[in-house]
């Protein structure tokens, strides 16, 4: 190494002279990245270039509209199982989708907590049961559990009107599981408006009661008080809630006035909006130049930033007015259709009832299948479910313990020194700690059981992989659905992302 | 400052320029640049191309072949230079073909490519078999993946126009029926219109599920449609009662029945008249007649050598007998055979090798309980659709 | 040491909550330790009976599953050669059992030249076995159990429980005592022949009235090849400990490595594919260019890595890149031909050059460099060879391998080239260069927010739509790219963690030392970085092991599909689901299991997280 040629340093003496251009870093590192960038972006290009020609030669044209074609086939579940249109289809499929990943997340969270907590049990044999639970469920593949749990939950047996485990409250057979459904009834959203209310009159007497208990002393009556307001307002705002029925009217201008803005002024406002962005990024990015003495002197590198700003904002204007001006009647109809479906739900005739049940049922006639009243996991989600259930929670077992002995030893004592049960300890001072460490792999766990509903497709359940994948062998509009598949996942992503890191910034500790 | 102002636009000037050129250059040879990058190849390597793209998974070692020569002419010289038909079948389908526990493949599709290779390549069992699924079956085809798909995939007007490939004659006349239970009080003569609120399952990417949806909403009925890509899952699902009906092609269903019905339950299959008309046959690439010609005849050279009543042993006595039309067939006598680019005695080597389309039917499907007296698939003299033009 | 990677220990250790069971202490009275360790107090009594409940119910549940009437386990053992090889002609099937050889050849050296001794504690073994001989005992017991498979459990969960009590009692200390590797090794070898030898498994016919000769006692069909295999295994070890004094062990090892990088690619193109050689072609044009490529890309290179060398070696380096590059453009242009191979061999060779100065230095290091091209023309120009040759297999797919086999294939080629992907993507995304990190970081969190399935079904059926007219890319490949590029992706993230936590200090004095950004990064950053990130490289791997069952969804014959469609569409075994599933699950488990015990102890010995 000692012999290692130093290029540098045989031009330092040098070092005034700037070098030529083919030996100039600064130059040849913008050149090296830009070259990469074209290729990368020319190939992609070519790409897809390449898939176009190639799809209309077969008398396909890629795009969106047939989305509003019809969809010509049937889901076994969800929330539309006749679509009317392939669009209403593949949403169908997402809502499946989000509701499994959403009950995945809390099952399999209750269950790792279980498992891991048992797992550090004192008892050798709980202790010993999760382990073994932990070893065996995350070495087989999540496709062969689901396959697995599938085979095993059809044999269950057969459904009959009177069949248990608590007959006409929760039944389960070898068609799923049913049982009760709460589910939220007209007069929700004026209710949950009126809650709202209530909800800020709490949060400033619970402020006042805290200052006062800061002034004064003694305890501090926040927590009795919340109940209390929460619990009255529940119970009055229950019966009373038709009085904000009025805020439908308001809602409906802000709609009508949003969808009423003309394309070339929202192009307008956006393309103001990409300007500004850029322009402000430069005036930051020189004011963090800016030394006492004046304007630092700039690099090459950092003209090239700057170049590089004005050039995404360029493009972002171009796309606006000329590649893609649907983006901006986009936004404009899709913002007035949000503020319409907020003034929807609200009005004068509405019922008086936030929330709503019904009971299980089970359909009479030739076959036993379980009615539309209750809350029902046909066999194929169930065994679905099941799989990425039981294989998440036995990674999310070892998160949790991982968490909690990464909790100091001398938190546990000090929690037993100042006379903390063990039950105590654990919930009051070694789990929230925990959590702040389990936090960011415990998102990574929820992330990956959201993205592994797309196996639905190996029981048979219609999600937004499934319908799209036999959407495209239909009309071998691959393309679009790969594309929407895409940008679903990538937008639960995100918003998972989104939730884990705001929570790890609540929870992080304050550091002076 | 200008003098490095200078050189920065200068190079930006030399990016674009660079850029463009890229972009023009794309534009220009789409298609130049394969059709070149063959030729070079094959004027050096003589043998398969050293093409770079092959070595990625070693799988794809003949596939420059198979691109090379389908480029040149029809895939018959393909398959004569390559000496072994790639042959795309299920693989999974009970009697039409299913892989055995040695790695051999079964059924009378599997006997139909065997039967195809006899003809071209003298050597039944010169075959590839290429297991394929449902949804990836006919880009096979249309890739030039498979010569020939065998995989009882119907016949129909959109297929047949819209994706690369052409049908051959129908060796298998088939038609979508349902199974139920008869504890759920389904007869032989029950309507389709009784299933309503069912779970129906059925496999996923064929005509089955189009059918049952829009018949379904034709007659106004609610079903819960479940699909899945294995009808193995299919069939248990409906033993274990996750589904109260399934549906598929008929053949399928009798088999299902014959081999897995439970003890004390009783399976119905209905209606006596199939709810759609389901022809299988061979399949194979666009705009290929000598190919096409060569599968068609192979199939029909079966189905004539079914109505004269000669099969597998008396093949030879057929060649020396006074049928003509049996002569001719098998290649004693005319140049009906060599016309078509096979040699004379191909169909001879078919019939000695697999027998004829009554042997192949009754050893792969009799089995599993089909028959053909009374059905769609007996001969035309019987009442039934199995016809072959004259071989002269 | 070895006690350590004792599991039993492991877990109090880490657990931290039962501290009063250390792995020195010794054996307490049975009663005592049921006192502390189940019914310490009234509530861990109550919890004991609630396990003792729940297990009970879960393993009478399992059994009842495993041993279900439905259930015909024939179907396997009939199957096995269709599981693990799909339709591998078996009149070639020597040459599956000769890979075989090779590899677990190769296991037996890697341990011998790395030292790996995993031992176990007599005391460990004891419990194990009685452990293992009372869950035995219990499933005997169980009503579920079938009456003929009840006897053999209860025999062998006696034997074992009476062999392990017995250890435990006659031997003093058993936790100071430990059993070695080469015992363990005989043990395992040994009980492999015997279970060959003596245990009935298969059938002897099936649908079409052929017969498959496997099963029964005498039949030597598998019996001959599994002793053969046993013997390499436990042969090699011996021979190679008896044999390392007089072996220098270095090069040994690099040979090993180089074993198990290039190893099964050698053993998948050149012995289970069985291709035909044009000796002709081979020795007028394969070999000369190779030699030709060795030579001068070796003088080249020899005199480009001479020290402070200067302008004119970066000119032929570039001037290099630029023939190679201009033998792709007059491709696309077809202004002339050549073979596919000189082209790529010429890119990579100016690729070698352009990194030359890097690996600038004394004479032994310019050797080595050297020697690394020549390694690499060799190998590369005859894997080329022999993967473009056609083969002579009669078998009945393309893909010439399936069933358990193309997942471990598929399994070794994604992780052999994603592992330089990934590395490339996590430098990139840890740069200072903004473009290079923004399309990176693209790259790897688009990636990272979409499910694998996704990126499969893209790329098994619309690949060919992005190839130019006329090329193709059988589904399998398409498969694997598409695999390669996702899991290329996590690595990244993996390396990438590993790439943070190497300290400021390290970048600085590898400034002081007048290392180029380069050397710094191959010879100080990359090294302690992979180091830190190899507990995380293994989960990757395992994750990935695992989700090769997701290549069934697109229809390749997998392990997975092989199990669950192919055998359960035999007329003789419709619908035998269950026991195919039960059986891909305990192998998937065994593998991967495997895979985290030796993570664990790997981790253990480099000490990862303890410096």
């Amino acid at each position: 190494m000692a012999t290692a040629q130093v290029p540098q340093s045989s031009s330092a003496h040098a070092a005034q002279q700037r070098p030529p251009l083919w030996r100039d870093a600064g130059v040849l590192k913008w050149f090296a990245q830009i070259v990469a960038l074209v290729l990368v972006v020319g190939t992609l290009w070519f790409l897809s270039t390449e898939a176009v020609d190639n799809l209309e030669a077969g008398g396909i044209s890629p795009g969106t509209e047939w989305l509003n074609g019809p969809a010509n086939i049937q889901l076994s579940e969800g929330i539309d199982t006749v679509p009317n249109s392939a669009g209403r289809a593949l949403w169908s499929g997402m809502v499946t989708n989000l509701r499994l990943a959403v009950i995945g997340i809390i099952l399999s969270t209750i269950l790792g907590l279980a498992v891991g907590l048992a797992r550090l049990s004192n008892n050798w044999l709980a202790n010993k049961a999760a382990s073994i639970f932990i070893e065996t469920l995350r070495n087989i593949p999540v496709l062969v559990q689901i396959l697995l749990w599938l085979t095993i939950l059809t044999s269950i047996g057969a459904l009959t009107p009177d069949r248990g485990p608590i007959s006409g409250w929760l039944i389960i057979s070898q068609k799923g599981v049913s049982g009760p459904r709460i589910f939220l009834a007209d007069g929700f959203y004026q209710w949950a408006v009126l809650m709202g209310l209530a909800g800020v009159v709490t949060y400033f007497v619970r402020k006042s009661l805290n200052a006062k208990r800061d002034r004064e002393g003694g305890t501090s009556q926040a927590g009795k008080a919340t109940v209390a307001i929460m619990g009255v307002s529940a119970v009055v705002f229950w019966f009373i809630n038709p009085i904000v029925g009025f805020l439908g009217t308001p809602l409906q201008a802000i709609s009508d006035g949003w969808g009423g803005i003309p394309q070339p002024v929202m192009q307008a406002i956006l393309s103001a909006l990409a300007a500004g962005a850029a322009v402000n990024w430069i005036r930051r990015f020189l004011n963090s130049r800016r030394t006492p003495a004046g304007l630092a002197k700039l690099t090459d590198d950092d003209y090239f930033r700057m170049i590089f700003a004005g050039i995404a904002a360029l493009l972002a204007v171009i796309v606006l007015w000329r590649w893609w001006p649907g983006l901006s009647s986009w936004i404009i109809n899709s913002g007035s259709d949000f503020w319409q479906v907020a003034a929807d739900k609200f009005g004068d005739g509405r019922g008086a009832r936030p929330l709503d049940g019904m009971k299980p049922t089970v359909s009479e006639g030739r076959f036993a299948n379980y009615g539309p009243t209750g809350w029902t996991l046909t066999v194929f989600a169930a065994a679905l479910l099941f799989g990425l259930v039981f294989y998440t929670a036995s990674f999310i077992a070892e998160i949790i313990r991982g968490g909690i002995l990464a909790v100091a030893k001398g938190q546990t004592e000090a929690a037993a020194a100042l006379g903390l049960s063990r039950s105590q300890a654990l919930r009051k001072v070694i789990l929230p700690q925990a959590f702040r460490i389990v936090m960011p792999p415990l998102g990574n766990q929820y992330l990956n059981i959201t993205k592994n509903t797309s196996l639905a497709i190996a029981v048979g359940l219609s999600d937004v992989v499934q319908v799209g994948q036999s959407l495209a062998n239909k009309n071998n509009q691959f393309l679009t659905v790969f594309a929407i598949w895409m940008l679903f996942y990538l937008a639960c992503s995100l918003t998972i992302s989104l939730i884990v890191n705001t929570i790890n910034a609540r929870l992080a500790i304050v550091e002076r | 400052m200008t003098a490095t102002l200078k050189r920065r636009l200068a190079l930006l000037a030399v990016l674009s320029l660079f850029a463009a050129a890229c972009s023009s250059g794309d534009d220009a040879t789409d298609n130049a640049d394969t059709d070149s990058t063959e030729a070079s190849d094959d004027g050096d390597s003589g043998d398969s191309g050293d093409d770079g793209d092959s070595g990625d998974s070693g799988d794809s070692d003949d596939s420059g072949d198979t691109v090379d020569l389908a480029q040149g002419g029809s895939v018959l010289e393909t398959v004569k230079a390559r000496g072994t038909l790639n042959c795309g079948v299920s693989g999974a389908a009970v009697a039409f073909s299913f892989t055995q526990a040695d790695g051999s493949v079964t059924g009378i599709d599997a006997d139909y490519c065997r039967a195809v290779a006899a003809a071209v390549l003298g050597d039944a069992n010169a075959v590839n078999f290429v297991a394929l699924t449902a949804a990836e079956r006919f880009t096979a085809v249309a890739a030039g993946d498979v010569d020939l798909l065998m995989r009882n995939s119907t016949w129909t007007q959109s297929r047949d126009t819209d994706v690369g490939m052409d049908f051959g004659p129908t060796t298998y006349y088939d038609g979508q029926q349902l199974m139920g239970r008869a504890s759920d009080g389904f007869s032989g003569s029950s309507a389709v219109s009784e299933i309503d609120g069912a779970v129906v399952c059925t496999n996923a990417g064929t005509t089955t599920e189009t059918n049952i949806a829009e018949l379904a909403g034709t007659l106004g009925i609610n079903i819960t449609l479940n699909t899945f890509e294995d009808f193995n899952i299919v069939t248990e699902n409906f033993i274990a009662g996750s589904c109260d009906i399934i549906t598929t092609d008929g053949s399928a269903l009798v088999g299902r029945k014959a081999e897995q019905q439970p003890e004390g339950e009783e399976w119905v299959i209905f209606p006596a008249t199939p709810i759609s008309k389901e022809p299988l046959g061979p399949v194979y690439g666009q705009n290929d007649s000598i190919w096409a010609d060569v599968v068609n005849w192979t199939v029909y050279a079966t189905i004539i050598a079914d109505e004269y009543g000669v099969g597998k042993a008396d093949v030879d006595a057929a060649l020396a007998g006074d049928a003509p039309e049996m002569v001719r067939l098998l290649g004693g006598e005319g140049e009906l055979q060599t016309a078509m680019g096979l040699p004379a005695d191909a169909f001879y080597q078919v019939i000695s090798q697999m027998g004829n389309y009554s042997e192949m039917f009754e050893a792969n499907l009799g089995p599993v309980g089909l028959v053909r007296e009374g059905s769609a698939n007996a001969g035309w003299q019987d009442g039934g659709l199995i016809y072959a033009p004259p071989a002269r | 040491m070895a006690a350590i990677q004792d599991d039993l220990s492991m877990n109090l250790e880490a657990g931290g909550v039962a501290p009063d069971v250390r792995p020195d202490t010794p054996v307490k009275d049975p009663v005592q330790w049921m006192k502390e360790n189940l019914f310490s107090s009234v509530g861990n009594a109550l919890l004991t009976g609630v396990f003792v409940a729940v297990l009970g119910g879960l393993l009478w549940w399992f059994v009842g599953l495993v041993f279900k009437d439905s259930n015909d386990w024939d179907a396997v053992a009939t199957n096995i050669r269709l599981l693990f090889s799909f339709n591998y002609p078996a009149e070639q099937y020597i040459r599956v059992w000769f890979s075989l050889g090779m590899l677990l050849g190769a296991v037996s050296l890697t341990a011998a030249f790395f030292d790996i001794n995993p031992s176990m504690s007599v005391r460990k073994l004891g419990i194990n076995a009685s452990g293992l001989g009372a869950t035995s005992l219990i499933v005997g017991v169980l009503p579920a159990t079938p009456s003929g498979a009840r006897i053999v459990f209860l025999i062998i969960g006696a034997l074992f429980l009476a062999a392990g009590v017995g250890t435990l009692q006659a031997v003093d200390e058993p936790h100071k005592k430990f059993v070695s590797f080469p015992t363990m090794l005989l043990t395992f070898g040994l009980s492999v022949v015997a279970f060959a030898w003596l245990v009935p498994i298969g059938r002897n016919e099936f649908a079409n009235g052929a017969v498959i000769d496997e099963g029964g006692f005498a039949n030597p069909s598998t019996k001959i090849p599994w002793t053969i295999m046993m013997a390499i295994l436990v042969g090699v070890y011996f021979l190679a400990r008896a044999v390392k004094p007089m072996l220098p062990v270095k090069p040994v090892q690099t040979f090993l490595i180089t074993f198990w990088v290039a190893g099964p690619a050698f053993l998948i193109f050149l012995v289970l594919r069985d291709p035909t050689f044009d000796y002709d072609r081979v020795l007028k044009v394969d070999i000369p260019w190779a030699i030709g490529f060795a030579v001068v890309g070796g003088a080249i290179l020899y005199w480009l890595t001479k020290p402070m060398l200067g302008e004119i070696g970066r000119l032929v380096a570039v001037a290099l890149l630029g023939v190679a590059v201009l033998n792709w453009v007059a491709a696309f242009f077809g202004w002339w031909s050549m073979l596919q191979k000189t082209r790529v061999s010429f890119l990579v060779l100016a690729l070698f050059a352009l990194a030359a100065p890097t690996f600038a230095g004394e004479k032994s290091a310019r050797v080595r460099y050297v020697g690394a091209w020549v390694a690499v023309v060799a190998l590369g120009h005859w894997l080329i060879t022999g993967i473009n040759t056609t083969s002579t297999l009669d078998i009945a797919a393309p893909p010439f391998l399936g069933g358990f086999t193309i997942s471990l294939v598929i399994f070794y080629y994604v992780m052999l080239v994603s592992f330089p992907l990934g590395a490339i993507m996590a430098l990139a995304r840890t740069s200072t260069l903004p473009i290079f990190r923004v399309m990176a970081t693209v790259y790897i969190e688009f990636i990272r927010g979409i499910p694998l399935i996704t990126v499969l079904f893209f790329f098994s059926s619309m690949v060919s739509l992005f190839l130019p007219n006329g090329m193709d890319l059988s589904e399998l490949a398409a498969i694997f790219i598409g695999y390669t590029l996702f899991s290329a992706a996590y690595v990244a993230e993996n390396i990438r963690g590993g790439l943070q936590s190497v300290r400021r200090g390290q970048f600085e004095a590898s400034d002081a030392l007048g290392l180029t950004t380069s050397q710094r990064t191959i010879f100080v950053v990359l090294p302690q970085a992979l180091r830190v990130s190899i507990p995380n490289l293994v989960g990757q791997a395992i994750a990935t092991f695992k989700e090769t069952s997701l290549i069934f969804i697109v229809g390749a014959f997998d392990f997975l599909r092989v199990a669950n469609v192919s055998i359960a569409s035999q007329p003789d075994y419709l619908g035998q689901n269950l026991v195919g599933l039960l059986f891909v699950s305990a192998v998937y488990w065994v593998f991967a299991y495997s895979m985290s015990r030796a993570s664990r102890s790997l981790e253990t010995k480099l000490g990862v997280g303890s410096r």
